[in-house]
This record gives structure tokens, C-alpha cells and sequence, in this order.
């Protein structure tokens, strides 16, 4: 043979080598929940069809369920709406440990996606079998697998667990957010979101209050309160939230029921990046709208009150710092010939609430204080003035939630006064109420 | 001479007069009459705010029914009252029955403690935490009670000077808690619902 030959051949053997060694380099493709990629073969993409309504589905219900403002899924609905959904041409049968939880009972594979953000989504055959529910729930599981953090995201227990949470009946926006701070470590979630409560919604309720006055006299008897509210939060964005609320009230006396005053509101709802929760509110409480014999007595002025507040909610506790201020006013009352003002200074309230949370109980108390500048009665040659005084209060609080129905139970009684004061005092039968104290109950549904 | 002599004689004269307390520059020459508007009946069992207390036509009056009565404006005219004149309350006897039991039983005693048309028996006031009486009834000075008279312009009325209490509560220390009208018989008195004879005050001003 000659050299040339020799050369030749020395060539050809060199490439085969190469060519041999690097073969599974092209052949091997990580796609997928690292699977081999055979399942790209012979896909389309899907524009319509049930698969494609099944999505629409599942975006309605993470949408009504608010998972945006659950730490650690933040990216859930977008991850589900923006996906590309493709389906292969042939079923392809269980290979990968990441497949379980996607496949039939006969070990077909009904979706595959890359656990990445904005990965695609295949579909195989076997899956238009599937029914809608089941489908909605295949949209979300995937959806998972894209949008919780990388060290959770392919663990399939916790994504199923997940996926179960919200589409299981009666799901809600709180039980999906307990399942997900239960089970989800800590470095799992959105470190952006983590710091954010969401706000828990609208709220329309009904609350009866008991005034209790053992052997206290009183200028105008007030026994019992029915008091129903509405406040919506239809403005904002996530991290804020701005609405307006009504509150309608009836007063029972011994002489029977009249109409109370009528509360109009606005709150303002912001969170901040430490987790707390912070309102800012405004509200003015109208005696003018009240019953006659209400608007002709101590209490038939209106009030108008500034409030600050902030929440913390612990995963086991909860505390809240509250203050605001009541602005004076006054109220007239008729009595034979002889016309009485009551002039009501204006009234700084502060109060802490904090309590423990054990499964849908929260349960605490408050203090509170109410510092006023003072209470003028005169009238004729009558004439008394308390100057500033002060009243402690406080209570305890029992709350009982089931989805968006919320339980209250809670009591305020007197601790503390100067000037022999009482909540009568306060000329706010809306706010802190009247007489010595008071028990209350109210529910409420949060949406 | 004669021009001096005539000066002389007229301010002796006038000096003379005004000793005798004429002519009265200034002050009105029949007294003032007012209506009184704080009148409440406190009695034991009736609440601050029961209405039979106030706005009657006739209250009665007796061992555990005491009417308490006060002009709220006095204050108004304190400073212009002419003290050398009475200083007068007038109350009508409803029944006429009641009329010769009146001018020996009902007195008019000064109030020594700040009230309001919310009193009670118990309490004189129930506003802020309210006041009690250091006697059920009312707290008033025995010492300054004052019997009444016939009045010359009515056959049902009686009159009591009450110049001293305006000396020494009104005029003297500032306070106008008014008077209480009690009796150990059973009177009835008008009420300040009449137009013509509810309880009222008179006094001549400056």
C-alpha cells in the first residue's frame, strides 16, 4: 500500500473515532422533566379544543382563588396562562420518576413540561381522554412545575399535594395558602412575595352588641346595638387596596328600637415589604340620620374619626398597633323648657390587639385607651364640665374562621377612669359604645 | 332771694324723698314677672327621663313629692335686680280645697346643690357618673324655707318672698340652683303648662 493510501486511511479511522465518541453528545438532550426528548417528535401546536378551554378553566379558578398573593405562587396563573400547548403525535408510556403524577393508570403519560419558567407544555393523545376537571388540574399541575422556586419545583409529592390543595371542592384562598405555608420550606418562597400579605378581601357582616350598666344612672338609655356593614375594596392592585364602606345601625332602648347612625367609610389598605399590614381609614358616623329621639339626646352627634393601623399575622400569633382620633362635637337635648348642649372635646384612642393562631381560631384580647379632651353639659343655669379625662378598657377576642365566613366573639369592659368616667362619656355610640362595657358577636363573609 | 329760696326748698325736698326711697330714678316702677322654665317633680320610682316629671299642668307636692323650680335666666338679670324691692315667687294652688293647707304647709326652700331637668329623688343630676343628693328629696336649707301669703291679684295664688335667698345664693355667691317646693300635706300645685299662673318670679330691675 502505497503512502497516500496509508494517509488516507489513517484520516478516515481518526474521524470515525471522533464521530463514534461524540455521537451521544447530539443524541442525549435534556428535555422535559429530564427526560430524553423522544416525546418532541411530531408535535403541534394546539389552538383549540378542550384542551385549550381546560386552560381557560384553570386560570378562572386560580383567579378566584387569589393565588397571586400567596407566597410561593405567585407566578402560577401566568406560568398556566402563557405556556405553549403542544400534543404529540403517539402516547408515550411512564420512563422518568418525574412522570408520576402525569400518567394514566396504564402508565401513559398524559403531559410533560421543562421545569423552568416559560417552558412549554406537550400533550399526549391519552389525554384528550381526560375530563374537564381533570384537565384544569393537569394545566395547574404542570403550571406548578414552572412556577414554584427550583428547589421544589420537580418534587412531585409536594406539587401534587399543591395541585390537590386548589382544586379540590371547597378550595379557598385561605386552605390553599395553609397548605402551601405548611408544606413549602421557607427558602421555597417568592422571595419578593414572602414579604407581602395579601389583603383578604371585601367584607359584608352583621354584629349585635349588648351594653351592660349595672346600676349606673345614664342620660339616655341604650341597651342593645344590631349594627350590619358592607365595605368594599373594588380599587388597587395587589399590594394595595382602596374602598368604601356603609354601616347601617339599630338602637334598642327600653322604649324599643330606633334608627342608629349611619357610618360611611373610606380605607385604604397598603402592605409593606416586612409583612405588615397597614390601614389608613376615615369614617364619619351621621346621628342626623338617626331616629328623632336618638338626634335629641346626648348621643346625636355626628362623629368623624381618622384611624391608623398596622398587622402583623404570625404563622401562630397576631398583633396589631391601632390609633386614631375622634374630632369634637355636639349634641342637644330638649328636656321641659330647657335645652342642654353636650360638648364633646375630641378623643385620641389607642389600642394593641394581639392574640394566638391555632388552626381557624384566633384567640386574644386588647387594651385600649381613650384620652379626651373633655365633656361640657349646660343648660340653663346648669353647668358642669369634666376637663380632660381618660378611660382604660380592654377585653378578649374569639375568632372562628371557615373559608370566607368569619366568627367574632368579644367583650369591652371599663378598667380604669378618671373623672368617674364612662363610655357614655365618648358620645360615640358606633365606636367604643356606651354605658360600662359591651358584648358582641358579629359574622361576616370575606370575599 | 326768692329764686335762691326756691332752689333751697327743692333740693331739701328732693333730698327728703329720695331718703324715703321716691322717686325711684331708673328702676321700673312695677315688677318684672317671669315664667319659670326649670320646674321638675322628682318623686321615689320615677325615672330621670319619665315625662309625667316635667310639662304637667299641676304637680303635686308632699312628704315624697318635691317639685324643684328655677328661673334658668336669672343670671341674665342678676345684676340689674333692685334688692330693696321684693324679690317674689308666685305659685297657683290647682286644688281649690288645697288652698288653706297651702298657707301653712307649702314652703319654698332655697337648693344648695347644682340639678338639671334629668333629677331624681335620688339623684340631682345623672350625667357624668352622675350626682346623688346628700338627702333623697333634694338638699336644700332648711333655715331659709319660706311660708307664702295670698296674693292681692289672685285668689288661687300665693306669694313668697324669696329676697334673701337672691341675696344670699344669686347675688351673693353667683349660684342659681333655684328653690324646692315641699310640704308635709298634699298640695297641688300649677304647673308651667298654664299660660296665666304657672310658677313664676318677679323682681323690679335697675
Amino acid at each position: 500500500m502505497g503512502d497516500r493510501k496509508r494517509y488516507i486511511l489513517w484520516v478516515l479511522l481518526f474521524l470515525c473515532l471522533i464521530f463514534t465518541f461524540s455521537l451521544p453528545l447530539y443524541a442525549i438532550t435534556k428535555v422535559g422533566n429530564s427526560d430524553d426528548g423522544s416525546d418532541l417528535e411530531g408535535l403541534t401546536a394546539l389552538e383549540s379544543g378542550p384542551i385549550v378551554a381546560a386552560r381557560k378553566k384553570a386560570l378562572e379558578k386560580l383567579n378566584a382563588l387569589n393565588v397571586q398573593g400567596i407566597a410561593g405562587l405567585g407566578m402560577l396563573a401566568p406560568e398556566v396562562e402563557k405556556t405553549s400547548l403542544y400534543i404529540a403525535k403517539e402516547d408515550i408510556t411512564t420512563s422518568l420518576a418525574s412522570d408520576n403524577g402525569h400518567t394514566s393508570m396504564s402508565g401513559n403519560v398524559y403531559a410533560r413540561t421543562m421545569p423552568q419558567p416559560l417552558a412549554a407544555t406537550r400533550f399526549f393523545p391519552v389525554a384528550q381522554k381526560l375530563e374537564e376537571n381533570q384537565l384544569v388540574a393537569l394545566h395547574i399541575h404542570e403550571g406548578l412545575h414552572r412556577a414554584l422556586a427550583p428547589s421544589v419545583r420537580e418534587d412531585e409529592s409536594l406539587v401534587g399535594k399543591i395541585t390537590l390543595a386548589i382544586t379540590s371542592p371547597g378550595a379557598s384562598h385561605d386552605s390553599v395558602k395553609k397548605t402551601v405555608e405548611d408544606i413549602l420550606p421557607k427558602n421555597a418562597l417568592d422571595p419578593e412575595q414572602k414579604e407581602v400579605t395579601y389583603f383578604t378581601g371585601s367584607s359584608v357582616g352583621y354584629t349585635y352588641r349588648y351594653f351592660f350598666r349595672p346600676n349606673k344612672p345614664t342620660t339616655y338609655q341604650v341597651d342593645s346595638m344590631h349594627l350590619v356593614h358592607s365595605h368594599l375594596y373594588p380599587f388597587g392592585g395587589k399590594r394595595t387596596r382602596f374602598g368604601m364602606g356603609i354601616d347601617m345601625s339599630l338602637v334598642n332602648g327600653p322604649a324599643g328600637g330606633n334608627m342608629g347612625p349611619l357610618g360611611l367609610s373610606a380605607h385604604f389598605r397598603l402592605f409593606n415589604v416586612k409583612g405588615f399590614e397597614m390601614q389608613i381609614w376615615g369614617a364619619i358616623h351621621l346621628n342626623t340620620l338617626s331616629a328623632e329621639e336618638l338626634k335629641d339626646s346626648p348621643f346625636g352627634r355626628d362623629v368623624g374619626t381618622l384611624g391608623f393601623s398596622l398587622k402583623k399575622n404570625l404563622k401562630t400569633a397576631y398583633i396589631e398597633n391601632f390609633t386614631s382620633v375622634d374630632f369634637g362635637g355636639s349634641a342637644n337635648q330638649k328636656i321641659g323648657l330647657v335645652d342642654y348642649k353636650y360638648s364633646y372635646g375630641s378623643v385620641i384612642d389607642v389600642k394593641i390587639r394581639a392574640g394566638l393562631r391555632t388552626w381557624k381560631i384566633d384567640a386574644g384580647g386588647y387594651v385600649e385607651l381613650h384620652l379626651a379632651d373633655y365633656l361640657k353639659v349646660e343648660g340653663g343655669a346648669f353647668s358642669k364640665d369634666t376637663g380632660r379625662y381618660r378611660i382604660l378598657s380592654g377585653g378578649p377576642e374569639l375568632t372562628l374562621e371557615l373559608d370566607e365566613w368569619v366568627f367574632t366573639l368579644y367583650a369591652r369592659a371599663l378598667l380604669n377612669s378618671t373623672k368617674n368616667a364612662n363610655f357614655d362619656f365618648l358620645g360615640n355610640i358606633m365606636g367604643p359604645g356606651v354605658s360600662q362595657g359591651s358584648l358582641g358577636l358579629s359574622v361576616k363573609i370575606i370575599f | 332771694m326768692i329764686r335762691y329760696a326756691l332752689i333751697v326748698w327743692f333740693v331739701v325736698l328732693l333730698v327728703i324723698l329720695t331718703g324715703c326711697g321716691l322717686p325711684r330714678f331708673g328702676t321700673t316702677s312695677v315688677p318684672t314677672q317671669y315664667s319659670l322654665d326649670g320646674v321638675k317633680r322628682i318623686t321615689p320610682g320615677l325615672g330621670s327621663d319619665n315625662p309625667t316629671t316635667w310639662g304637667q299642668n299641676s304637680y303635686p307636692v308632699n312628704t315624697d313629692s318635691h317639685v324643684l323650680l328655677r328661673f334658668e335666666k336669672l343670671s341674665e338679670h342678676t345684676s340689674k335686680i333692685d334688692t330693696t324691692d321684693k324679690v317674689e315667687f308666685q305659685i297657683t294652688i290647682a286644688e281649690t280645697e288645697h288652698m288653706a293647707s297651702a298657707l301653712q304647709q307649702l314652703k319654698l326652700c332655697p337648693v344648695t346643690k347644682s340639678w338639671m331637668m334629668l333629677a331624681t329623688w335620688e339623684l340631682a343630676h345623672p350625667i357624668l357618673g352622675g350626682e346623688a343628693w346628700s338627702t333623697p328629696g333634694g338638699d336644700y336649707d332648711n333655715s331659709g324655707c319660706v311660708l307664702g301669703t295670698q296674693s292681692a291679684n289672685s285668689s288661687k295664688s300665693i306669694v313668697f318672698d324669696m329676697t334673701q335667698w337672691f341675696i344670699d345664693y344669686p347675688k351673693g355667691r353667683g349660684t342659681n340652683y333655684g328653690i324646692i317646693a315641699v310640704s308635709s300635706q298634699l298640695i297641688n300645685i300649677v304647673g308651667e303648662q298654664s299660660g296665666s299662673f304657672s310658677p313664676r318670679i318677679s323682681f323690679h330691675e335697675f
